[in-house]
């Protein structure tokens, strides 16, 4: 399971081999842009040479200046080139990471996902993989060909006399020192910054979004405290960082470029021993200033691979979320009774802290089972489990005799029908929406499933009808609406099993009664599994599951277990107390005689 | 471009003097990043004239060139820090004003300013766009206002040695200029369409991971991969496009600076040749043309991104023109709470959707807000407590017209259990505070009591210091609108609007709701928007609203035998209470 983590550059140049063409004419093309911006200092020195050697005519200014302009011409072309074609890869990683994760999503277990907020797999999808794209298409070419082309100075340097390649090498090592000091606590001060920066960002956007409470609570005019603390300890942590490596590194970055530091000594002192003449002095001092501009931009990488790398890794995790085993085959199932054997649970695996431990439970073809106890208590993840949001940890669950884990996940969900609280539409039309339930439905059978649901009344309403896309209806549909749009789905679907959270049926209180008949409509002659919150709703069901802590206390129809479970029994009574409250009376009284009488 | 950075230097003038200090200190460090060439230049002189026999040098000249190097680097660190540590820290202090200016500022605007800005783009202006001007801001304007002063200088160095040459720099800086000019503008075009792209991606993004339990429910993974991929593919084409645009006038603008460079050298040493400029001079001269244009070059960069921030900047300045609803307001302490409407009208825009709404509550009574959905209910509630202003007709508590209250002594008076509860990302007794400024522990207790959320909060490992939202604090819905009414209660105001969904958030403690809210309403002026048929039974009158307008009022027994809007609805009420799956 636990496998070690990837170096990020080899998750990132796992991406780059599609564009390999393109990448190799774009470090070509670099190294030639580079190879061209040496020219005019070959150039220039012949100018000065010859003007030392005073053997100069306006002939070979004439010449030798063309040959200036004619290399930064290639300079610079190549440079378009290359970092146009760059552009296009580093886009193309970043499209190929995006699908990626988009595929390792789908694959993963519904559960792994959802225990992540929509908001932070957008982050990583959509704004951390595009802060690789900048260091990534200047990274390759320019890093390489800038590399290459302090190498090939220095070889030259050296080739002239090595005396001079060492005094031009000598202020990398002199400023390596306030850098790597500077860069010591690199990687936790940026981590420290992120976090600044993402709490700053997070409170504003609770700011923004709790605005009503904040204006009703927050008796004063100055902003809440904690928005205050958020925006001071971001500014204050920001400015220590910075201040932090501030001195470091200007100083580093002031000895690195000077590499006069070395050569014009040793120059000067190689020529006092007549081992290098004026013009080649020239030519050193020349190449000397040529590598400055190419070790400024390698510093400068290196802070942006940093922060390239952070990036990186986030994507990395999202890359590597566990996938959900599934079998290829399509199984025959002759019936769609249920049958949970030994069941248990735990996010972890761990035996210790098991949701679930132990569970038996039959639900027979065309049965209606509901699930009840206090919060936590297991019940929505035992109809997680039959759906395969996760795989069981231990135990296993059966429809029609055979393993749902033997059973391809397309199969399943051709069986199952999972009606929750999120009413989540696509922006799409209506209709669309609806038929998502079977592909191939015709308009009528569309439009029968949407009647069934109660959702004709409002469609018509809507200037577009069927064909008001959702995104636009958006503001007109009411949480309700939106609820029966997603249930005219299923029922178009037609699965056999059904499971269903009770609490859609109040998430619109002002239209309950409607959204009401349509989960009639849905459940009709189906295997119905229901999560229950509301007892006097699931009073007729075939079987009553009574969980505690992950376990199963009792089983039985309403008579049963109002009589013999204790648990059950005192559910009941606080059901009753709460549905004859009122707003604005004193603390309702309720005796025990009425909840007998309720039911 | 320039427009820009005279704006950014205005939003940092509270620290004009650091800024224009920093420019020196730029401008000195520059100075001495040139001090070795020219030294360089000096030396090879010497060496020159020596080779010729003219002059003779001695070894001291090594070590002399090292000190004086060695100098000139110290003087340029010297300076890069002065100037970072004067001008790049103004952003974030000046940034962080900014922040907490705009918070106090949201606060104060009507409700409906955010529906008609659309929050997430005010959020985008505080977090993203605000973060882009503190990041880039200073170092745009030094890139632009240093880059230039160099020049200039530069420019009247070489015109001292040779007017022509000073002439080619010029005219060289100044066509670059407007290639500059170029890159500005398809910066300026793009912005838009590469906020677009990265808009339709986010979307697409959320769809896709929102879709998809819906999606694996019904087999449909290929057709929502699809659609994902083609987001990904399009905001590719469209990043490419935009990056393709910029290309061609960076390089002009480089290749530009080039020819430029080489003209210089080609003009003095014309010059040299005509013994208008010695050797020595023309050597210097050669040598600096690879750095000369080094201050203008890193432009193209800021011409890419300063129109950026100068779209930051209009967003920013959109949201602190912003106007106070209450800003003719005056703090004014309430004698009673009765609460009357006259003849209010309102609507969000054009559209009109409350029509001519009159009643009278009384203080101490319950009034129940009963209606079909979209009949106005909660606006009638949004326009008490000041989120909007009415367009026609008055409001009034105790006699008082609350638009001539401010927002702060209005609200103190009212409090509100809404449905979507809203908690702070922070620690539970915070949460409850911040119905109080500075209440005791004994009355967050207190509170939380009344609230039934006491005995949860303390089963927490981490008891009241249990941060909500974060991994073991994970409250149920019911338990976390128990603390909302814990942070009402701590705010003890007299009239309480109450939206009664709120107690459907969590169906399997209701009870415990429900008693949290009688603890909360005892004695109080009370306006629930009401559902529930106990409720609505018990109180002392009801409003019945339909298409924005109050056509039914009184007691449940005046309404219930009339023919009308409240026998239908108390009839679809009893039908789905006691509704049961079969």
């Amino acid at each position: 399971m636990k496998q070690k983590e990837k170096a990020w550059w080899k998750v990132l140049f796992g991406f780059a081999s599609e564009c390999k063409g393109k990448l190799s004419v774009s470090v070509l093309c670099a190294v030639l842009s580079v190879a061209g911006g040496l020219a005019p200092y070959l150039g220039i020195y012949q100018i000065i040479k010859r003007f030392i050697e005073k053997n100069i005519d306006w002939h070979a200014v004439l010449i030798w200046s063309g040959f200036c302009i004619a290399g930064y011409l290639v300079k610079i072309v190549c440079y378009g080139i290359s970092t146009s074609l760059s552009h296009t890869d580093a886009y193309t990683i970043l499209e190929s990471i995006r699908k990626k994760i988009a595929d390792r999503l789908m694959r993963a277990p519904l559960g792994a996902v959802q225990s992540r907020s929509i908001g932070n797999i957008k982050n990583i999808i959509v704004d951390r993989v595009e802060s690789i794209e900048p260091p990534l298409a200047h990274l390759i070419p320019e890093l390489s060909s800038n590399v290459l082309l302090s190498l090939a100075v220095i070889a030259a340097l050296f080739l002239m006399d090595w005396r001079m390649g060492l005094a031009a090498l000598v202020t990398i090592p002199v400023a390596l020192i306030p850098i790597l000091i500077g860069m010591k606590s690199y990687d936790k001060q940026y981590a420290n910054y992120m976090a600044a920066n993402d709490k700053v960002n997070s409170v504003i956007v609770e700011y923004v979004e709790g605005i009503e409470v904040v204006k009703t609570f927050n008796q004063t005019t100055d902003s809440y405290g904690k928005f205050v603390g958020a925006v001071d300890s971001f500014k204050n942590s920001t400015m220590a960082w910075f201040q932090s490596t501030w001195k470091e590194m200007n100083l580093g970055l002031s000895i690195l470029p000077t590499t006069l530091l070395g050569t014009l000594p040793v120059g000067i002192a190689l020529y006092l021993n007549e081992a290098l003449s004026p013009q080649e002095l020239t030519l050193c001092f020349l190449l000397a200033l040529g590598i400055v501009g190419p070790m400024l931009k390698v510093m400068q990488f290196i802070e942006e691979i940093k922060g390239m790398a952070f990036a990186v890794k986030d994507a990395y995790e999202m890359l590597h979320l566990a996938e959900l085993p599934e079998s290829a085959a399509r199984v025959a199932i002759e019936n769609t009774n249920v049958k949970m054997k030994n069941v248990s649970f735990s996010y972890t695996g761990h035996q210790n802290n098991s949701i679930l431990k132990n569970i038996n439970l039959d639900l027979r073809e065309g049965s209606f089972t509901a699930l009840v106890g206090p919060s936590g208590g297991g019940k929505s993840t035992i109809a997680k489990l039959l759906a395969r949001f996760w795989d069981v940890s231990g135990g296993s669950i059966e429809i029609g005799g055979k393993d749902i884990r033997q059973i391809p996940l397309k199969q399943l969900s051709e069986m199952i029908s999972f009606v929750s609280q999120d009413n989540f539409l696509f922006d799409c039309s209506l209709k669309e929406n609806i038929r998502l339930g079977r592909p191939n439905a015709a308009d009528a059978e569309v439009e029968k499933a949407a009647e069934a649901a109660q959702c004709d009344e409002f469609i018509a309403r809507l200037d577009m009808g069927w064909d008001t896309t959702a995104g636009d209806a958006g503001k007109l549909l009411s949480g309700g609406e939106r609820q029966r749009i997603s249930i005219a789905r299923a029922i178009l679907k037609n699965a056999p099993i059904i499971i269903l959270d009770e609490a859609t049926a109040f998430t619109d209180p002002e239209n309950e009664d409607k959204l009401q008949r349509s989960l009639m409509a849905l459940a009709k002659d189906k295997t119905l599994l229901v999560i229950a919150h509301r007892l006097s709703t699931i009073q007729n069901a075939d079987q009553i599951v009574v969980l505690e802590k992950g376990n199963i206390v009792d089983i039985g129809t309403q008579r049963e277990l109002l009589t013999r479970c204790s648990l059950y029994r005192s559910m009941w009574k606080a059901h009753v107390g709460a549905k004859n409250w009122a707003v604005g009376a004193s603390e309702s009284i309720f005796s025990e005689k009425e909840a007998t009488e309720y039911v | 471009m320039f427009k820009t950075v005279r704006r950014i230097m205005k939003w940092a003038s509270e620290y004009k003097t650091r800024l224009y200090l920093g420019f020196v200190c730029s401008f000195l460090a520059a100075g001495f990043t040139a001090g070795p060439v020219i030294l360089a230049a000096w030396a090879l002189d010497l060496v020159i004239k020596d080779s010729y026999g003219q002059e003779t040098i001695k070894t001291n000249l090594v070590w002399t060139c090292l000190l004086a190097v060695l100098i000139l680097v110290f003087l340029r660190f010297l300076f890069s820090y002065w100037k970072n540590k004067l001008q790049e820290s103004i952003g974030y202090e000046v940034a962080a004003k900014q922040r907490i200016h705009i918070g106090d500022i949201l606060k104060r605007v009507s409700l409906g300013y955010f529906a008609e800005h659309h929050s997430g783009d005010i959020l985008a202006a505080v977090t993203t766009e605000l973060s882009t001007l503190e990041l880039q801001g200073m170092k745009m304007i030094d890139t632009v206002v240093n880059g230039y002063i160099q020049a200039v200088a530069i420019v009247c160095c070489i015109a001292i040695y040779s007017p022509p040459a000073a002439l080619i720099c010029a005219v060289g800086i100044l066509l670059s200029a407007f290639a500059l000019h170029h890159v500005s503008q398809e910066s300026f075009r793009t912005a838009t369409v590469t906020h677009q792209a990265q808009e339709n991606l986010s979307g697409a993004s959320i769809e896709y991971v929102r879709g998809l339990p819906i999606v694996k429910s019904f087999g449909q993974q290929g057709a929502s991969a699809e659609r994902f991929h083609r987001a990904c593919k399009d905001n590719k084409k469209l990043r490419i496009q935009s990056e393709f645009g910029f290309v061609p006038w960076t390089c002009l603008h480089l290749f530009l600076l080039k020819i430029a460079a080489v003209a210089l050298v080609l003009v003095t040493a014309w010059q040299t040749l005509n013994g208008t400029l010695s050797l020595s001079e023309f050597i210097m001269i050669a040598m600096f043309s690879f750095t000369i244009f080094g201050s203008v070059e890193p432009m193209n960069e800021a011409a890419h991104i300063l129109p950026v921030i100068n779209s930051a900047m209009d967003k920013l300045s959109d949201l602190e023109k912003a106007g106070f609803i209450d800003s003719d307001g005056q703090y004014i302490i309430l004698k009673n709470y009765n609460v009357d409407y006259l003849h209010v009208s309102f609507g969000y825009g054009e559209r009109e959707i409350l029509h001519d709404i009159s009643f009278t509550i009384p203080q101490n009574t319950v009034t129940a807000i009963v209606g079909p959905s979209g009949s106005g209910k909660s606006t009638i509630c949004s326009l008490l407590t000041r989120f909007y202003d009415p367009q026609k007709g008055a409001i009034s508590i105790g006699g008082v017209d609350i638009r001539q209250m401010t927002c702060d002594s209005l609200l103190k008076n009212i409090s509100m259990v809404f449905q979507n509860v809203y908690l702070f990302h922070d620690t539970i007794r915070n949460n409850i505070k911040f119905g109080k400024q500075g209440a005791t522990e004994t009355e967050i207790i207190a509170a939380s009591k009344s609230a039934r959320c006491h005995d949860f909060i303390s089963s927490l490992p981490d008891g009241y210091d249990t941060v909500i939202g974060e991994g073991g604090g994970t409250l149920s819905g019911g338990e976390k609108q128990r603390i909302s009414i814990a942070r009402a209660m701590l705010k003890n105001a007299p009239i309480i609007i109450l939206d009664e969904a709120t107690a459907s958030v969590d169906p399997e403690n209701e009870h415990e709701i429900q008693a949290a809210i009688s603890s909360l309403t005892h004695g109080k002026t009370i306006i629930t928007i009401a559902h529930r048929l106990a409720t609505i039974e018990n109180a002392d009158q009801i409003l019945v609203v339909d298409n924005g307008q109050i056509v039914q009022k009184g007691t449940h027994k005046e309404l219930i035998n009339q023919d009308g809007v409240y026998q239908m609805f108390v009839s679809i009420r009893q039908a789905s209470e006691g509704w049961r799956f079969t």
